[in-house]
């Protein structure tokens, strides 16, 4: 007994001098931002809301007149191989608002970063979970009022391939559930660098996004905007759709 | 300490307390969506306001209570379809506010998955309040609301999520158990010969579906006589092609105030909804469908529709 005291004793001082180490040389906290550069296509063009752009593949003319989708549930990968979770992490990237396009992580433990994944779109609980604030407040106009979930990508704009009223397109991405599912986690290492994250230190990430992958992707290609300009609720083009623009996200660099 | 407070009828009124939802024996359990959905003094007070304020539609006409009446159990009776701002017409019959913690989906297709995101629809429906939630906001920031905020969560700022949260919090308050049937439940009270004939009548032809003390398995159907118009209902919200024409099952509680019946209300009385089933083989006998009816005006709520 008097043996198994000593022992239980001697754990709690290693164990408190261990973590005190720690402490003094990575306890501190930091911030990753990540940015996000909107180019059209594989030319790269700039991307802004009101341009006027011909869609590589398809030939398709568009101006867009919104750009909104989500980023959630963010990870990050350290140089060891550990995942640090960011609670909390809903954000709103609207291209028309650079200021949306940066995101701050904050409280990040200092460390070498090496990767990001995040789900473009809400996860499911909170798809379920009634009224939520921030980021997903239904009064962002990214929620289905009449069939209950968050639009996780909204595209709209003008075409004249459209055969919509005022030639408009309109594509409204989202589902969480089933296998019209539009939620796809993207992940992508910082081109074997490291973001180093330290109390004094916020390093900066750029990932690219290119919008026009909402029609093709992977050389792959989904009809033009003369066969479909309307996408208005979950089903099997929309889940396409929403993994081809999940795959134009890319890391472009990082500022230390 | 009275003395310094008796002046302010407030300080009597504790707004965190929270609202006891009944939970009746003879009903189910609750939906899932509701277990982390407490209502409280000032909420479902502040609900009860935004409730009934025109100011959170298009041409300020147009309130929730408009056409979820208490008199007619929350419901918008005898209306097929209701009317919303600039005297548009609704799509489907308005279906009563009662019994909503233990409804697992709202509407008649089932596409809204909690009490909470319900109100969101009506608002911003064009032909009912035809408002975004941005003006809903805007609209009670400018009204006198600053107090029932402050009351309801603890300080005034007013946003979408709370006053969707409010209204959630309301209706959810509206329960209705106080039905001759219920007392039967409750042991409190025999059926006579002809309603037990009715409820053997009933088990048989409709509890299938119409189960349970809330006369609903919340599942959704084709009836006889149900395909009107171009409404596929639950293919709607799901895409699968066999829900084309289902609708949820309704709970047949307090159907003496709220006819017509039916999402686009196509049956004026129960006996049009019987006459659908005569048609389809289903035959009963005046006598049978009396005792029918019978048993079934013991789900009226008399009570409900008063208090």
């Amino acid at each position: 007994m008097k043996n198994s005291i000593l022992a239980i004793a001697a754990m709690a001082v290693t164990s408190i001098l261990f973590t005190g180490c720690e402490r003094h040389h990575h306890g501190e906290n930091g911030s990753l931002n990540v940015e996000f550069e909107h180019l059209w296509g594989m030319n790269q063009l700039p991307f802004s809301i009101g341009t006027q752009y011909v869609h590589p593949m398809t030939g398709d003319t568009m101006t867009f007149t919104t750009l909104k989708y989500y980023i959630s549930n963010v990870e990050l990968t350290k140089e060891d191989g550990t995942v640090q979770f960011v609670p909390n992490s809903y954000y709103l990237v609207d291209a028309s608002n650079p200021l949306s396009a940066l995101l701050s992580f904050d409280s990040i433990p200092s460390g070498h970063y090496t990767g990001i994944s995040f789900l473009v779109g809400v996860d499911s609980t909170r798809n379920v979970s009634g009224a939520q604030t921030g980021a997903l407040d239904p009064a962002n106009d990214m929620f289905w009022s009449w069939n209950s979930g968050y639009v996780f990508i909204k595209a709209e704009g003008t075409s004249p391939q459209s055969t919509m009223p005022n030639a408009i397109f309109k594509f409204h991405i989202g589902g969480f559930q089933g296998v019209n599912s539009g939620l796809n986690r993207v992940s992508m290492s910082f081109g074997g660098g490291m973001a180093a994250v330290q109390e004094v230190a916020s390093p900066v990430v750029h990932l690219a996004v290119n919008p026009a992958m909402l029609w093709c992707a992977n050389g792959v290609c989904f009809p033009g905007l003369a066969q479909v300009s309307h996408l208005m609720m979950p089903n099997a083009a929309t889940a396409q759709r929403a993994k081809a623009f999940s795959e134009g996200f890319s890391f472009e660099h990082l500022h230390n | 300490m009275c003395i310094l407070t008796a002046c302010t009828p407030d300080a009597r009124v504790d707004y965190q307390a929270l609202v006891d939802i009944p939970q009746p024996d003879s009903f189910p359990e609750r939906a899932p969506w509701s277990v982390n959905v407490h209502p409280m003094v000032g909420t479902v007070a502040l609900g009860q306001k935004l409730f009934s304020d025109r100011s959170l539609s298009s041409d300020g006409t147009v309130s929730c209570g408009n056409c979820h009446r208490q008199e007619v159990a929350f419901s918008d009776a005898p209306e097929k379809r209701s009317t919303g701002v600039n005297g548009r017409t609704g799509g489907r019959n308005t279906p009563p506010v009662q019994n909503l913690a233990w409804m697992p989906s709202f509407m008649w297709d089932g596409g809204i998955n909690h009490l909470e995101v319900m109100p969101i629809a009506p608002f911003v429906n064009e032909v009912e309040h035809n408002i975004s939630l941005k003006e809903v906001v805007r609209s009670v920031r400018r009204s006198d609301y600053r107090r029932d905020f402050k009351r309801a969560f603890g300080d005034t700022s007013i946003t979408a999520p709370r006053i969707i949260v409010a209204l959630a919090h309301f209706m959810m308050t509206k329960v209705s158990s106080q039905s001759p049937i219920d007392s039967f439940y409750r042991r409190e009270r025999l059926l006579s010969n002809a309603e037990r004939t009715g409820r053997v009548l009933f088990n048989e032809q409709c509890g299938s579906c119409h189960s349970g003390a809330l006369l609903s398995d919340f599942t959704y159907k084709s009836h006889p006589g149900s395909r009107v118009g171009s409404d596929v209902g639950r293919f709607l919200v799901s895409q699968v092609p066999s829900d084309s024409f289902q609708f949820k099952t309704p709970s047949l509680r307090n159907w003496k105030y709220t006819a017509p019946y039916g999402h686009a209300g196509q049956w004026a009385t129960l006996e049009e909804v019987l006459q659908d089933w005569h048609t389809q083989g289903e035959y009963l006998t005046a006598d049978e469908k009396a005792s029918l009816l019978q048993f079934l005006s013991l789900f009226n709520d008399s009570e409900f529709i008063t208090l």
